[in-house]
């Protein structure tokens, strides 16, 4: 074995005329595969030959078998003339949720651990090779063992079928929603296997994990047992008739699915680089589809206030949660990424919301909710012109929303203050710490001062008083009485009105105001020249 | 473009470099170069920092100050540029379950960016560069420690990078696997590749390297080209002496005559460093102890080793 064999080495120089060799099938198929993600080959080339998933795939077609002959074996001459369709699908249903609802999304939960383990994620990062690929890659892999798992079910699903009592759509809707929900779990578990950790928090990630996800198992088992039960569940009555809202939610999937790959990116990725653009973009992506389905669900239902306030409750526990994690992110930013950024400060001033750190964050957040606040308010108001209305009249709802979204800028405000300064002292602390203390305001904001009131003044918090403004649901049902002097047997009158915007706007102001150093030192910090890094001797 | 205008000769350059974790200093304000189709030796005890220079150099880590460049790019302006042009072999191995050989290069080639026709003649190139063409569908779990260097070698020579970084190749290798890999690195130093490469044993790199760097606890303490370090730090010569009858006279007299600082002595035989560099000295140091009256029985100058200078060089403390 003696390294001879030069490694630049010019086969056309010995051939002046090469042989044109015909291809092999094989190597046709390799040059084709060119096209795909080196990752998405390496999985599907590991997974394929694990034991583990040869043994899961026999295992299953073991058990379709069997269960297909007991089924007639034990009912013989019944099954002739009686519809057993949905039983038999659904026991098939039930069969097909633990491979897709958890074996496959854990899996690919591992397939991340492993490689932060074995350290191959340093082998895959110096190549030229992008964290989303390596992301995207994994998940297309696990897909694609889905589908195979799938063919397994086709005959049966078929047989199902054909034993009567389910129509086409239900029979195709089972596999349709667990391969959603499948995807759907894959994505979260990618973003979960991405966060750098110790071994102890290792392990406690894949219990949390295994417990999501056999909770989830469990509902959907009784999802699949709707779709095929003839089922009375107004969920599903209701998506055939409002396409708009399916289509809707789909979308919402999609984005949300890309946003979690965005975000396992940037996990991947170290922070001296701008791990934080594509991770925006991604959340503009899913604030669009958000703002879109709940633009439709309010323009679908005009005239019940159900379905107009918990989407925008929704709405607002996201944006405060990514808005957290926007604010936790790092204040200052490196040389590196501010060469990216733009040199000019004018137009940093208009992208100011894709600065990565804290201070972009803060602003694309509170930009984020605003916009879908006025894009509902506008939706209302055009329902409001083509239609009468019952109840919650635009103005109402613009009152609400309006007074939501200064709630939300102040907690938010408060949240990026006492991480800033958490941050001092922990300057390596993560994204859950900042959770917790996101979840920490909330508490002192609302549960502490209902408890006091209830505690020192009862009935205060029936009869609104300012004192009481930080508690959330408290200030947006006065929002909602007095806005338009609406209620007079409540007794609000227009001096309660300016007296709780007066206060809201007060404490905004002053959480704005206390903001105000950061925010600029961090938006425009970057903005002067930056020198090269390379010192100069 | 900076860059072009900052490309030099050197395939590697090393600036002030620091790293520091916390209160720990990895990597304390270095600087070294390695020079074009040259290897260069990166040497020290354990914790010295070696491996977290080559990470930042890998661009897998970022420098807490200081600058490096890579084929003429900077690991911490342009870490994507270094990426291509540079092989990076970690001290841990790095396998994948369920994988041969030839589908681990094939993946990496891929990885690179190698299409079609070109990948593939990466790969059978790199196992036939590397002797593992025998073992090109064994799975890579499976392989023994030598195969493991070897294929680890392999991966990073996958994409003919212009600059290699090998982080002790030769840890857990047998003598001969050992001769066959600095075989190979200087083939690959020859095609023209420049090549750092690091160990804790400096008598291992001294037969194939071109230039050395010392580093103990993050600080470099010796750099150049190898027998610069040598003449420079290593150039003390020891006097071995042995004479007949009572040494303890001779004791007395070297001690008298000689402002040397530590004379060791193991029986009749003395052993100290020579206090001057002139050789004239030493001829004039046996005439004048035979006019003493010493009986010589053996009288020898030796250069220090590399040993010596090592231990010279280094203070023993293990991070
Ligand atoms: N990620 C890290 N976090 C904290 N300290 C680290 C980290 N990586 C390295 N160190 C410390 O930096 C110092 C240098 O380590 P390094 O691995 O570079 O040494 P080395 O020369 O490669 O040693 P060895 O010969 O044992 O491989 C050590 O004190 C080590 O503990
Ligand atoms: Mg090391």
């Amino acid at each position: 074995m003696t390294p001879a064999a030069p490694l630049r080495h010019d086969s056309t120089a010995d051939h002046p005329l090469p042989l044109r060799k015909r291809m092999s099938l094989r190597e046709k198929i390799s040059d084709w595969s060119d096209w795909l993600n080196p990752i998405l080959i390496k999985e599907t080339r590991q997974v394929a030959t694990s034991r583990a998933f040869v043994w899961t795939f026999f295992v299953l077609v073991l058990l379709c078998w069997i269960s297909a002959v007991t089924t007639v074996l034990l009912n013989d001459p019944a099954i002739r003339y009686q519809a057993y369709g949905p039983s038999v699908m659904t026991w098939y249903g039930w069969l097909m949720t633990i491979p897709f609802v958890v074996v496959v999304p854990f899996a690919t939960y591992r397939s991340m651990e492993i490689e932060r383990h074995n350290a191959t994620f340093d082998l895959l990062s110096i190549t030229t090779i992008e964290a989303t690929q390596i992301v995207r890659g994994k998940l297309v892999a696990m897909l694609v063992m889905a589908l195979v798992l799938l063919s397994v079910f086709t005959p049966c699903l078929a047989f199902g079928y054909m034993l009567g009592g389910v129509d086409l759509a239900q029979t195709l809707s089972v596999p349709a929603f667990l391969m959603a929900v499948c995807l759907t779990a894959s994505s979260v578990a990618v973003l979960l296997g991405s966060l750098p950790r110790s071994a102890t928090a290792s392990t406690l990630h894949s219990m949390l994990l295994l417990t999501g996800l056999l909770a989830l198992a469990i509902v959907s088992l009784a999802i699949v047992s709707q779709l095929l039960g003839g089922s009375s569940a107004w969920y599903l009555r209701m998506l055939p008739s409002r396409p708009s809202i399916a289509v809707a939610a789909f979308l919402l999937g999609v984005t949300l699915c890309e946003l979690a790959i965005a975000a396992a990116a940037a996990n991947l990725t170290p922070p001296e680089v701008n791990r934080s653009s594509l991770v925006r973009k991604r959340l503009l992506l899913v604030h669009g589809t958000v703002t879109l389905a709940m633009g439709m669900t309010v323009y679908e239902f005009p005239h019940d206030r159900i379905y107009l306030l918990p989407p925008l409750w929704m709405a607002t526990a996201f944006w405060f949660m990514m808005g957290t994690l926007l604010v936790a992110e790092r204040p200052d930013l490196t040389a590196r990424v501010r060469r990216e950024l733009a040199p000019k400060a004018y137009p940093r001033v208009l992208q100011s919301w894709r600065v990565p750190g804290s201070a972009g964050g803060f602003l694309f957040a509170v930009a984020g909710m605003g916009s879908l606040t006025i894009v509902l308010m506008l939706v209302r108001w055009h329902v409001h012109t083509i239609g009468p209305i019952r109840r919650f009249p635009p103005e109402e709802f613009a009152a609400v929303a309006a007074t939501n979204w200064l709630l939300f800028v102040g907690y938010l405000g408060t949240v990026r203050l006492s991480w800033l300064r958490i941050r001092r002292r922990f300057p390596h602390a993560g994204f859950f710490p900042a959770l917790a203390v996101a979840a920490g305001v909330l508490i002192l904001g609302n549960l502490v001062p209902a408890l006091l009131a209830e505690i020192l003044w009862p009935g205060l918090l029936e009869s609104y008083s300012p004192l009481l403004v930080t508690i959330w649901p408290v200030t947006l049902r006065a929002a909602h009485l007095t806005v338009l002097n609406y209620r007079p047997a409540l007794g609000t009158t227009a001096g309660d009105i300016a007296r709780l915007y007066g206060v809201i706007g007060a404490l905004v102001a002053l959480v704005l105001f206390l903001n105000l150093r950061s925010l600029v030192t961090g938006l425009f910090a970057g903005a002067a020249p930056v020198a090269p890094v390379r010192q100069r001797d | 473009m900076e860059n072009t205008v900052t490309a030099t000769a050197a395939a590697i350059e090393v600036r002030h470099l620091s790293r520091y974790f916390g209160a720990t200093r990895a990597v304390d304000d270095i600087s070294f170069a390695v020079r074009q189709g040259t290897v260069f030796g990166f040497i020290g005890p354990n914790g010295a920092g070696k491996t977290t220079t080559m990470r930042i150099l890998a661009t897998l880590d970022h420098p807490t100050s200081g600058e490096a460049e890579v084929a003429g790019f900077s690991v911490v302006s342009d870490p994507e540029q270094i990426r291509r042009r540079v092989g990076y072999m970690p001290d841990s191995f790095g396998s994948f379950s369920y994988m041969s050989c030839r589908e681990y290069l094939d993946f990496f080639a891929r990885a690179y960016g190698l299409r079609r026709s070109a990948r593939r003649d990466a790969v059978s190139r790199t196992l036939a560069f590397t002797g593992t063409e025998g073992i090109a569908d064994k799975p890579v779990d499976t392989l023994s420690m030598g195969m493991r260097q070897r294929l680890c070698l392999g991966r990073a020579l996958i994409h003919d990078p212009d600059v290699l970084i090998l982080d002790e190749p030769a840890a857990g290798l047998d003598p001969r696997a050992r001769i066959e890999l600095r075989g190979m690195i200087r083939d690959l130093a020859d095609q023209g590749k420049s090549i750092l490469v690091s160990s804790h044993i400096l008598t291992e790199l001294a037969d194939f390297v071109d230039d050395i760097g010392i580093l103990e606890r993050g600080r470099l303490r010796a750099a150049g080209p190898l027998a610069d370090v040598r003449r420079r730090f290593g150039g003390k010569r020891v006097v071995e002496l042995a004479v007949e009858g009572d040494s303890a006279d001779v004791a007395v007299w070297l001690q008298n005559h000689l402002d040397t600082e530590e004379i060791t002595c193991h029986g009749d035989h003395f052993c100290f460093i020579c206090p001057d560099d002139s050789s004239e000295i030493e001829s004039d140091l046996l005439s004048r102890l035979v006019a003493a009256g010493f009986r010589v029985k053996r009288f020898g100058i030796r250069e220090s080793s590399l040993e010596d200078l090592f231990m010279d060089l280094t203070e023993g403390e293990v991070a």
